[in-house]
């Protein structure tokens, strides 16, 4: 399934909603290059540019990843359309430079409600759970699979049994970041 | 329990958005009213950015060539059950690549089926239908190489080698046998030439050449040449002989029987039971071929 000729942009896209990393590495080669021109025109330097490309590749998966999500533009076009507003942002950051373009910048949006808990200290939590409950909370809350795809890809029986599976991961980890943070050690 | 789950779905989809209308306004009530409720609902979106977080982390890693990719591939559906407790580990990933993409021959495969069939088929045939028959029946042609009893004279050069003789022999055996040479004989060979019409038979005096002359009718007889007989039996009882220049080998014919030469225009003529057999110097293996002509037949009778 996944080898020579897995390079059309359905191919890509689809195996992306399957949550398949490969598609994620195929895409990353195939726009490097294009993104790194850009970057490069426009004050930014190698480093950067693959920092953009990949911050863009981790938002087009997310995207990818909704119900909703259609492509119309061929996937190249779509990867590069986010990625110069990655970079606007990051350039937007650093007000010593000029934005060559400012017609596709976009206006950061102010923060949202601060979080109960320390999200990296939770993600240290996360990667210590045992490798079937980490796959299936990521599958479900980052990459946006619905039960069903998480019983097929996992070989749960159906998604009842995920929707099971998934409480108990979801509460064996809760457990762990609530004894760290203690009952009232809220940040 | 059902209900713990239930809450979790329910919390789920009012951080992802998804609720509306009636239930999104029961659920904010609800957090309005019950503080223990809307710090759950906190403490499940705090931990669910987390989990991006980590699953971020994790994909940023493979991009930058720290972590291969993995792709999720199922297996043991059937171990997995609705019960409460699921068995850990029931999947791999593309990590392990030799568990994971190990060759199954699935024998459902009509394809595979097919090719099986006829691979087995041509093997058969190939055995049966080809190999072995020729093994077994086909004929194949050896050159036999002959055993003289008699201490072989030191040959000529541009003599014929008496030898080569082709038999059929069967190849269960690979018994080879050979041609016996049973005596060998030289003989003078009568010579005559006939006479061209307008030349006497006077003084034939040739380039200063004398030979002796001696009319016989209307042919001449000159002075005879040395020829050496070798007497054969063939194991494929070859009925034949063959000539070289000063060489005869004659098959089928024993050294008892009587047979007499003549040689008439540098043609050799054997007699034999009162039959004249017409010899060709080719240094081929040839047939004994009898000799029809009556004009011949009278000269050879009366010289």
């Amino acid at each position: 399934m996944f080898g020579i000729g897995f390079n059309s942009d359905n191919d890509l896209v689809n195996e992306i909603k399957r949550g398949n990393e490969k598609a994620l590495v195929i895409l990353y080669k195939q726009n490097l290059g294009m993104i790194k021109k850009f970057v490069l025109n426009n004050s930014g330097n190698i480093e950067e540019a693959q920092d953009v490309l990949q911050e863009t590749l981790i938002a087009v998966w997310q995207n990818i990843a909704k119900p909703d999500f259609l492509l119309n533009v061929k996937l190249s076009t779509y990867v590069f359309a986010i990625a110069k507003n990655q970079w606007y942002k990051q350039l937007k950051k650093k007000t010593r430079f000029k934005i060559v373009d400012e017609s596709m910048s976009e206006n950061l949006k102010a923060d949202e409600t601060p979080l109960l808990y320390d999200t990296k200290i939770i993600s240290e939590y996360v990667n210590r759970l045992d490798d079937t409950c980490r796959r299936l909370l990521m599958h479900f809350y980052f990459d946006g699979l619905d039960m069903n795809t998480i019983a097929e890809q996992m070989g749960f029986a159906n998604s009842d049994t995920v929707k099971s599976k998934k409480y108990q991961c979801f509460k064996k980890l809760e457990t762990s970041v609530k004894e760290h943070f203690g009952k009232d050690d809220f940040i | 329990m059902k209900n713990d789950i239930e809450r979790l779905y329910l919390i789920d989809k009012f951080l992802k958005g998804e609720l509306s209308g009636l239930a999104l306004d029961e659920f904010k009530s609800k957090m309005r009213l019950i503080p223990e409720f809307a710090q759950e609902v906190e403490s499940q979106r705090s931990i669910i950015e987390g989990i991006k977080l980590a699953r971020r982390e994790q994909l940023l890693s493979v991009l930058r060539g720290e972590r291969a990719p993995s792709a999720v591939i199922a297996i043991n559906k059937e171990e997995t059950s609705t019960k409460e407790e699921i068995p850990e580990n029931t999947y791999r990933t593309a990590e392990e690549p030799e568990k994971e993409f190990k060759l199954k021959i699935n024998y459902n495969n009509w394809y595979f089926a097919a090719a099986a069939v006829l691979f087995t088929g041509f093997s058969l045939y190939f055995l049966f239908g080809y190999y072995l028959p020729k093994q077994k029946g086909e004929l194949v042609k050896v050159e036999r190489v002959i055993e003289s009893p008699i201490p072989e004279k030191p040959k000529p050069s541009g003599s014929v080698e008496p030898k080569v003789a082709v038999a059929q022999v069967k190849t269960d055996s690979l018994k080879i046998e050979k041609d016996h040479r049973l005596a060998e004989t030289t003989m003078v060979v009568p010579t005559f030439e006939t006479i061209e019409s307008g030349k006497n038979n006077g003084n034939n005096v040739s380039n200063g050449n004398p030979e002796t002359v001696i009319k016989v009718g209307d042919v001449r007889k000159v002075q005879g040449s040395e020829l050496k007989i070798e007497y054969w039996q063939s194991v494929v009882n070859f009925k034949g002989y063959k000539l070289s220049e000063r060489r005869l080998l004659l098959f089928n014919i024993t050294p008892e029987e009587k047979i007499n030469l003549k040689s008439i225009d540098k043609s050799i003529y054997l007699k034999r039971g009162g039959s004249y057999f017409k010899l060709v110097a080719t240094n081929k293996f040839e047939q004994y071929e009898l000799e029809t002509n009556p004009d011949l037949l009278k000269i050879l009778e009366s010289n």
